[in-house]
């Protein structure tokens, strides 16, 4: 398994990484969007083969910071189900963190995540070391809550696919659910800027 | 120059007629107004009227006109309806005129770039930088092009050496890169000169380089010192890579493999034995011990793969690593192997962990794969998932069950006709015990994509279309795999089940393409994102080009003839005729599991022969001769030449059913008839159709059948869609000088013929709605006492099962039974 800059080109591999019945399947513009604006901040995993995509991180750089503090965002994060629970989603956020740290100067990196995303939270908070900043009640366009997170860049640790210290319980699973309304604002903004 | 926001308030309203008005008023102000002349012929092509919007624009451009906004609007049509060439020509003269002109040079750069016009792009950006040889941007813009025109499909070796070469003249004209996407670009300048690969390695190992942390150079890096066969290098960048920066990257492993064989260095060899040893308990480390023992030598890699299994075999990924390395295993011993793993837990596999199923499930994969004589297998998967149900109490809705892949294994075996304890069935009734255990597993995992998928394939065999696009919309197949999963579902939708509405929903994806990607592709060079570029290009290209989008043009005119709709905006531009296809359709998806043979599983169970480009082209001429035919035009006389030429390949009748190449064939009947000029030619050319009819038609005709499939559907709805075809050319004869009793009646027996077998189609169709009941009770008492099935801990309701499947092909045979002929 390694990683590789998402391609444009990547981009039916990482629709396939996606088929089910989950709201995944991003608008087109979307993933050109990230892809040509932070070419190095989006990374697909792909199989010892070479030629499948089996996750992939799409990650961009805050456009307007509020706090004037250049920092990143993690967009969308999906592992294939047959891959997980190997570190994957893990090694993909490392270097999108990293690329974002060196290559975009950002000073952080901010998500959010379902309150009732375990999986997803202790990736987040266990693994990589993000921090709970706040519950943003009713984030989700469902009306559920999310964690805003944030992690500092100045130091980036190495995540190992390390399997004895696997909890074997636990589905660490990694999918950053993004409401509807936030995937709708970032397509206005691609509108308004090519109308 | 005139500018009307009344033209374009019209055009967008789709008033076109109020458009010409305003237009003609405009052109009476000024009858010189290349602007309005130009949007004139624009309004022409938007109301579909090809003809006349070609003949406007060529007229306007021998006036060779210079305005950037009339060229890009002259520029669309050209392409659209006439070519790259002939539109590139309107800018190439122009910029004769104003060489110096930037909005011109720039239009016409933007023009071909994001119109895909590689070579048009390549001349347009030469242009600019002649002319504005200070700007840095653009020569950046003009390497880039000059690049595309060296490695695009298609380029001659001349032109790759020449374009190349001149893609690097430019990039050494803009100094070192500034930005990380401009170092990329000078690696693939680089990459792309055969005679520059050690100064890219150069580059590519140059601090100034590494300091940019782009991984596209770091991969680039190591593959070039592979291709270089520097395999000094390549230990030093992969010992970089896995210990200085502790990237766990497994394609450097691999290399660090290759180099220590090819260097015989024993301090080298020591330091890469040591890695893999310290690295054993993570999975690229463990994989690529096993990829060094496989180099080494067969008696290696027995206790390499036996280490990776104990530490990854459970996951659900450690079957499909090791199937490279099968070949070099023993299979007894191998299959041995597995089994061990398995007696800790096969007793208590109702208790098992989500760790002993993976485990459980690879070693029944390689059970599939390694011991295929075995007739136990099929009623052994079903009871170990039986036994593994417990565990989906537990699953979480995201994560998947690798439980039903004993199933999937389970079917694979059945349908490809394999060793069993229990009678064997012909094909129709093996996939409908397929159906039956595969639909079990989904009625308890709602979110099991691979079991539906395979369900959507099995029930379109058996011609249940609605059911098969019930599981399809569950899959919620959206953007991007509108194309490369569309096959899955509308194979032959217009002969199998015609959906007009659900077909034309996979339209949005080309729309989608045709308006986002040239607006993507000019924002790329506008941030500089050299790395996209090509991709979006390639993108863009295997999109435009996509088989889907030829299959769905055909599809949808097919289904609108056989269901009446209006079919006058459904005319195909027999320019596509020329295109390069691309195949985006992803079959991997359905390869299936634990498989090694030549054939994918997924042949067995096709829905006719595969269709390729031949497919399409055969069927984008046959409906534009069918468009031709009433006018019975000298055009007519060229596509009849071009289907005879396609047909007469085995490629293309490979491609086709026996019906479509009967259809073909009726085709030239019917064509001998338009173009018969005496009445003996005419009397011919109706006994040669009535022969051709009656090959088949007779066939169909006949009652029987109960057990329908696919086929049987796609048998009768070609037949019905032939008659439709046939009759109006019928009942316009006879005509003019070929008015005569004896061809008055011999059309009309043919047309007799015609309904009779209509007729007879729609009986056998009554009598299979009328027999429903019975197919569904035998068919239940057949399944339910079937060994796999009653093995089975299912919770589906049989009959309300297969009732389903009588349901869906009533829903169809309706759909023919009301056509219209």
């Amino acid at each position: 398994m390694d990683i590789r800059q998402a391609k444009v080109s990547d981009i039916p591999g990482m629709q396939n990484a996606n088929i089910s019945n989950l709201p995944e399947n991003y608008a087109l513009k979307y993933y050109l969007y990230h892809a040509l604006t932070w070419p190095q901040a989006s990374y697909v995993a792909i199989d010892s083969t070479g030629t499948k995509i089996v996750g992939y991180v799409l990650a961009k750089m805050e456009e307007d910071p509020e706090d004037g503090i250049p920092h990143g965002h993690i967009t969308s994060l999906s592992v294939m189900r047959t891959y997980r629970r190997m570190g994957l989603a893990g090694k993909l956020m490392q270097q999108s963190l990293r690329s974002m740290a060196e290559c975009y100067s950002a000073k952080y990196v901010s998500l959010h995540v379902r309150k009732s995303n375990r999986a997803a939270l202790h990736l987040y908070k266990n693994t990589l070391k993000f921090d709970v900043e706040n519950i943003e009640k009713s984030y989700y366009g469902d009306g559920e809550d999310a964690y805003a997170m944030k992690k500092n860049l100045d130091e980036l640790d190495d995540v190992d696919a390390i399997f004895d210290t696997e909890d074997p319980n636990l589905l660490v699973e990694a999918v950053a659910n993004l409401k509807l309304g936030e995937i709708s604002k970032e397509l206005q903004l691609t509108q308004e800027n090519y109308a | 120059m005139y500018r009307s926001n009344a033209v374009w308030d019209a055009i967008e309203a789709e008033n076109y007629r109020l458009a010409h008005v305003q237009l003609a008023k405009a052109l009476r102000r000024d009858p010189n107004d290349e602007y309005s002349l130009a949007l004139q012929a624009y309004t022409f092509s938007l109301e579909r009227k090809p003809a006349e919007a070609i003949a406007h624009a060529r007229k306007l451009a021998l006036r060779e006109p210079t305005n950037y906004q009339t060229l890009e609007l002259l520029y669309g049509i050209f392409v659209d309806i006439a070519g790259h060439t002939e539109a590139g020509q309107l800018y190439e003269r122009a910029a004769k005129k104003l060489p110096k002109s930037e909005p011109l040079l720039l239009s016409w750069f933007w023009a071909t770039s994001t119109g895909l016009d590689i070579r048009g792009q390549q001349r347009a950006s030469m242009a600019l930088n002649k002319a504005y040889g200070s700007n840095r941007a653009y020569k950046l813009r003009c390497a880039q092009s000059c690049y595309l025109a060296a490695v695009q499909v298609g380029a001659t070796e001349m032109e790759q050496r020449l374009f190349a070469g001149l893609a690097l003249r430019l990039l050494d004209g803009t100094g070192r890169p500034q930005t990380a996407e401009e170092a990329v670009l000078a690696a693939r300048i680089l990459e792309a000169n055969p005679d520059k690969q050690e100064k890219l390695l150069e580059f590519l190992c140059d601090s100034e380089t590494e300091n940019w942390n782009n991984l596209e150079l770091a991969v680039m890096k190591l593959e070039t010192a592979v291709k270089l066969t520097n395999w000094e290098k390549v230990f030093a960048i992969v010992l970089r890579t896995l210990a200085t920066e502790n990237r766990d990257d497994y394609e450097s492993y691999k290399q660090m493999a290759h180099a220590v064989i090819e260097l015989q260095d024993q301090e080298k060899t020591v330091i890469f034995t040591n890695f893999l040893r310290d690295k054993s308990t993570t999975r690229n480390g463990a994989l690529a011990a096993v990829y060094y023992a496989s180099l080494l030598g067969k008696e290696f890699v027995l206790p390499a793969v036996k280490s990776y299994f104990r530490l990854m075999g459970k996951k659900q990924c450690a079957f499909d690593d090791l199937l490279p390395f099968v070949e070099y295993l023993d299979p007894t011993v191998w299959i041995e192997f597995c089994d061990e793993q398995l007696l800790e837990f096969s007793g208590s596999l109702n208790r098992a962990s989500v760790n002993q199923l993976n485990i459980l499930v690879n070693c029944r994969k390689f059970h599939y794969l390694l011991n295929s004589t075995t007739d136990s297998y099929v009623l052994e998967n079903i009871s170990l998932y039986n036994k593994v149900l417990p565990l989906l109490d537990f699953k979480q809705d995201t994560e998947y069950f690798y439980g039903d892949d004993l199933l999937l294994l389970a079917v694979q075996w059945i349908l490809e006709g394999r060793p069993v304890s229990f009678p064997k069935l012909e094909i129709h009734d093996s996939v409908l015990v397929a159906v039956t255990l595969l639909e079990s597993a989904c009625s308890r995992d709602k979110h099991q994509f691979y079991v539906r998928l395979w369900l959507v394939r099995l029930h379109l065999f058996l011609g249940n279309f609605p059911q098969a696009q019930v599981h399809y919309k569950i899959l919620s197949i959206k953007n991007i795999q509108m194309d490369t999963m569309f096959h899955h579902l509308f194979t032959r939708n217009a002969t199998i089940c015609p959906s007009f509405k659900a077909i034309l929903e996979n339209r949005e994806i080309y729309n989608m393409n045709a308006v986002q990607t040239p607006q993507y592709i000019k924002y790329a060079y506008e941030a500089g994102s050299f790395s996209q570029i090509q991709g979006m290009v390639e993108f863009a290209n295997r999109l435009t080009n996509s088989y889907g989008k030829g299959f769905l043009c055909v599809e949808v005119k097919r289904i609108a003839r056989m269901t009446g709709l209006k079919m006058d905006e459904l005319a195909i531009s027999t320019r596509l005729l020329e295109n390069s296809w691309h195949d985006n359709r992803d079959d991997d998806i359905l390869k299936g599991i634990g498989s090694a043979g030549e054939e994918p599983i997924e042949t067995l169970v096709r829905i006719g022969p595969k269709q390729d480009k031949e497919w399409i082209n055969v069927f984008i001429l046959r409906e534009t001769i069918l468009d031709l035919m009433p006018s019975g035009s000298k055009e007519l006389d060229v596509y009849v030449a071009k289907l005879r030429d396609l047909m007469s390949l085995e490629t293309t009748k490979s491609q086709l059913t026996k019906t479509e190449i009967w259809s073909m064939d009726i085709l030239f009947n019917l064509y001998a008839l338009i173009k018969a000029t005496t009445l003996l030619a005419a009397l011919k050319a109706v006994e040669d159709l009535k022969a051709t009819f009656a090959e088949l038609s007779g066939e169909l005709a006949e009652p029987g059948l109960s057990n329908l499939t696919w086929s049987w559907f796609h048998n009768r709805f070609t037949l019905f869609e032939t008659i439709k075809i046939i009759k109006p050319i019928l009942d316009s004869l006879p005509n003019g000088k070929l008015k005569n009793p004896k061809l008055t009646q011999v059309s009309a027996d043919l047309r007799r013929t015609l309904m009779t077998t209509a007729e007879k189609v729609k009986e056998d169709s009554r009598r299979i709605k009328d027999d429903r009941e019975k197919w569904v009770k035998e068919k239940v008492r057949l399944i339910s006492s079937y060994a796999p099935v009653e093995k089975l801990d299912s919770l589906i309701n049989l009959e309300l099962m297969i009732d389903g499947i009588a349901a869906g092909h009533d829903a169809t045979i309706s759909v023919l039974r009301l056509m219209k002929l």
